[in-house]
C-alpha cells in the first residue's frame, strides 16, 4: 500500500490545471512540429511547459534545471540580449541603407504598440501590464520578452507565447488587411529596383552611429540596440568571422533552447490559466492587425506626398517580423502582377521595422519602467 | 519633368521623363508605369527595370536607335540573387506568364515568369549562379 502510494504520488497530486497545461504544452509542440510555427522557439517552450507542469517535477523549484535557466538568463535579461547579438550578425541592413526613407515605414509599423496599450488599459490591465501587452505590437520576440520581463514578469509566459505564435501567422494575418486597405490599382504599382550601392565604410559606420544616436535619445534602448548593432558591426567589419559565426549560430542556437525552455517553465497552471491569458491572445492579434493597417495607411500617405512610384503594400513590411513580412508583401504584389518585384523595397522597410521595434521597446521602458 | 504624347500605330501613350542623378539616367512614366532608363553615349538604350510588356519603353527617349540588339530582347534580373532553377531550354516556345527561372533573393524563392510570348533563343545563366540586378538572364529570338 505504502509502495503504491509512493509509485502513484505524482499521479495523485496532478491537478486539473496541470492536466490542462500539459495539453497546452502538447498543443505548442504540435504547432511546432506539424504546422512548423516558429518551431525553433515553440518546441522548447512547449517542452518546458510540459516538464514544468508534471507534478513534483524536480526540474522546477530550488536547484531545478528550468528554474536555474530562468534565473541565469531570463530574470536578468541575459538571454534575449544574447539573441540580439545573433540577429545583428545575421541581418543585412543593405536594403535599408539603399533606401533610408524606409525608416519612416518602420516607425509607422510600431503604431500597434500604443494602440494596443490603450485598449489593454481600457480592459483593466494596470499600466505596466498594458505596456507589456502593447509591446507584442513590436512583433519582435526578444523585445517582447525583454520588456515584459522588466515591466510585468508575471505575464511573460503568455506574452512570449502569443508573440511567437502570431509571428508565424503573419502570412495569414496580413494579406486580408492588405487587400482591404490597398486597392487593386495601388497593388499593381511597380517600384523599380534602385541600385544604390552602399560603401563598406557606410555599412560599418551605420551600427556605430545608430547605437550612439539611439543610445543618447533613448537610454533604456541601449541594451537592445547596442547588442543588435554589436552583432551587425562584427558582421560588416569582415575581420571577426569566427565571432560572427559563433553569435549567429552556436550562441543564438544554445540561447534559443535555454530561453524557450525557461519561458515554457513559467507557464505554470495557476499563472497561465487565467482570463488575462485569453485577453492577451485577443489583444495580440489586435496589435498585429493595427501595426499592419498603420503601416499600410502611412505608406499611402507617403505616396501621396512623394508623388513617385511607391507601392503602399510595402507599408505592411514596416514591422519587425523578419523576413516574413517582406515576403508577404512580395507575394501579395505578385498575385496582381507577376512582373513586379517589391522584395528589396520590402526588405528595406522590414529591417527598418526591426530597428524601430527595438527603439519602441526602449521608449516604452523609459515611459513606464520608473513607475 | 517633361511630358510627351507618343503615337505608336493606333495607340497613344502619355509619357513623362525626368532625369535622375544625371542626364543619362532617366525615370520614365508610361501610362502610370514607372521605368528607369539608362541612355548611353553611343545612343544605346537599355531599359533597366520593371520589365516591359508594352512596346513603348524603347521609344520615349529621344535618339533611341531603331535596331534592337540584346538589350531589347533580353530578360534581365529584377534584383540580385542566385539562380536556383532554369525551367526552359533554348528553343522553347513560351507564353506570357510561363515560368522561366527561379531566382532566390533574400532567402526567398522568386519565380521569374515570361513577360511576353516568344521563343527562348539563348539562356545566359545556370543553376547556382549569382546574378546582379539587371544582368541578362536569357534572350528571346524571332519566330
Amino acid at each position: 500500500m505504502n509502495l503504491l502510494s509512493i509509485l502513484f504520488s505524482g499521479l495523485a497530486s496532478l491537478s486539473w490545471g496541470q492536466v490542462l497545461m500539459l495539453g497546452v504544452g502538447g498543443l505548442l509542440i504540435y504547432l511546432a512540429i506539424v504546422k512548423e510555427y516558429e518551431p525553433v522557439l515553440l518546441l522548447p517552450i512547449g517542452a518546458g511547459a510540459l516538464l514544468a507542469n508534471l507534478p513534483l517535477s524536480p526540474l522546477v523549484g530550488d536547484g531545478g534545471m528550468l528554474t536555474l535557466l530562468y534565473n541565469a538568463g531570463v530574470g536578468n535579461e541575459l538571454f534575449p540580449l544574447l539573441i540580439f547579438v545573433g540577429i545583428g550578425a545575421m541581418t543585412d541592413f543593405g536594403p535599408l541603407l539603399e533606401q533610408p526613407h524606409m525608416l519612416l515605414l518602420g516607425a509607422a509599423g510600431q503604431f500597434g504598440i500604443f494602440g494596443t496599450l490603450f485598449l489593454a488599459l481600457l480592459l483593466g490591465f494596470d499600466i505596466n501590464e498594458a505596456a507589456s501587452i502593447g509591446i507584442i505590437g513590436a512583433i519582435d520576440g526578444p523585445t517582447s520578452i525583454y520588456v515584459s520581463n522588466l515591466l510585468a514578469p508575471h505575464l511573460l509566459g503568455p506574452i512570449a507565447v502569443v508573440a511567437y505564435s502570431y509571428m508565424s501567422l503573419v502570412p495569414i494575418i496580413q494579406p486580408p488587411i492588405m487587400r482591404l486597405l490597398i486597392s487593386k490599382k495601388e497593388r499593381r504599382i511597380r517600384m523599380p529596383y534602385s541600385e544604390n550601392p552602399v560603401s563598406r565604410r557606410t555599412r560599418i559606420l551605420f551600427p556605430i552611429v545608430v547605437t550612439v544616436v539611439v543610445g543618447l535619445l533613448v537610454p533604456m534602448a541601449i541594451p537592445l540596440i547596442g547588442m543588435l548593432m554589436l552583432g551587425n558591426l562584427m558582421k560588416e567589419s569582415g575581420v571577426v568571422e569566427r565571432l560572427v559565426g559563433a553569435s549567429a549560430n552556436e550562441i543564438a542556437n544554445v540561447v534559443t533552447l535555454f530561453l524557450g525552455l525557461a519561458i515554457g517553465a513559467t507557464m505554470q497552471a495557476d499563472a497561465f490559466l487565467r482570463k488575462e491569458t485569453l485577453l492577451i491572445l485577443i489583444l495580440g492579434i489586435f496589435a498585429f492587425g493595427l501595426d499592419t493597417a498603420a503601416g499600410l495607411l502611412f505608406a499611402k500617405f507617403l505616396r501621396w506626398i512623394v508623388h513617385g512610384p511607391l507601392n503602399p503594400l510595402i507599408g505592411a513590411a514596416g514591422i519587425s517580423a523578419f523576413p516574413m513580412a517582406a515576403r508577404v508583401v512580395q507575394k501579395v504584389a505578385q498575385d496582381e502582377d507577376f512582373e513586379n518585384f517589391l522584395l528589396m523595397h520590402a526588405m528595406g522597410a522590414n529591417t527598418a521595422g526591426q530597428i524601430a521595434s527595438v527603439v519602441a521597446g526602449g521608449v516604452v521602458l523609459s515611459l513606464f519602467a520608473a513607475r | 519633368m517633361k511630358h510627351y504624347t507618343v503615337h505608336i500605330g493606333e495607340k497613344t501613350y502619355r509619357i513623362g521623363v525626368q532625369a535622375l542623378q544625371d542626364a543619362e539616367h532617366l525615370q520614365v512614366w508610361v501610362d502610370g508605369r514607372t521605368l528607369e532608363v539608362h541612355v548611353q553615349a553611343e545612343a544605346d538604350v537599355s531599359e533597366t527595370a520593371g520589365g516591359a510588356p508594352t512596346p513603348a519603353p524603347a521609344s520615349p527617349v529621344p535618339a533611341a536607335p531603331a535596331d534592337t540588339d540584346t538589350t531589347a530582347t533580353a530578360l534581365r534580373a529584377p534584383m540580385p540573387g542566385v539562380i536556383l532553377e532554369v525551367n526552359v531550354t533554348a528553343g522553347a516556345r513560351v507564353q506570357r506568364g510561363d515560368q522561366l527561372l527561379v531566382l532566390e533573393a533574400m532567402k526567398m524563392k522568386n519565380r521569374i515568369r515570361s513577360p511576353r510570348a516568344g521563343v527562348v533563343a539563348e539562356i545566359f545563366v545556370q543553376p547556382g549562379q549569382n546574378v546582379n540586378y539587371d544582368d541578362p538572364l536569357l534572350r528571346y529570338g524571332e519566330g
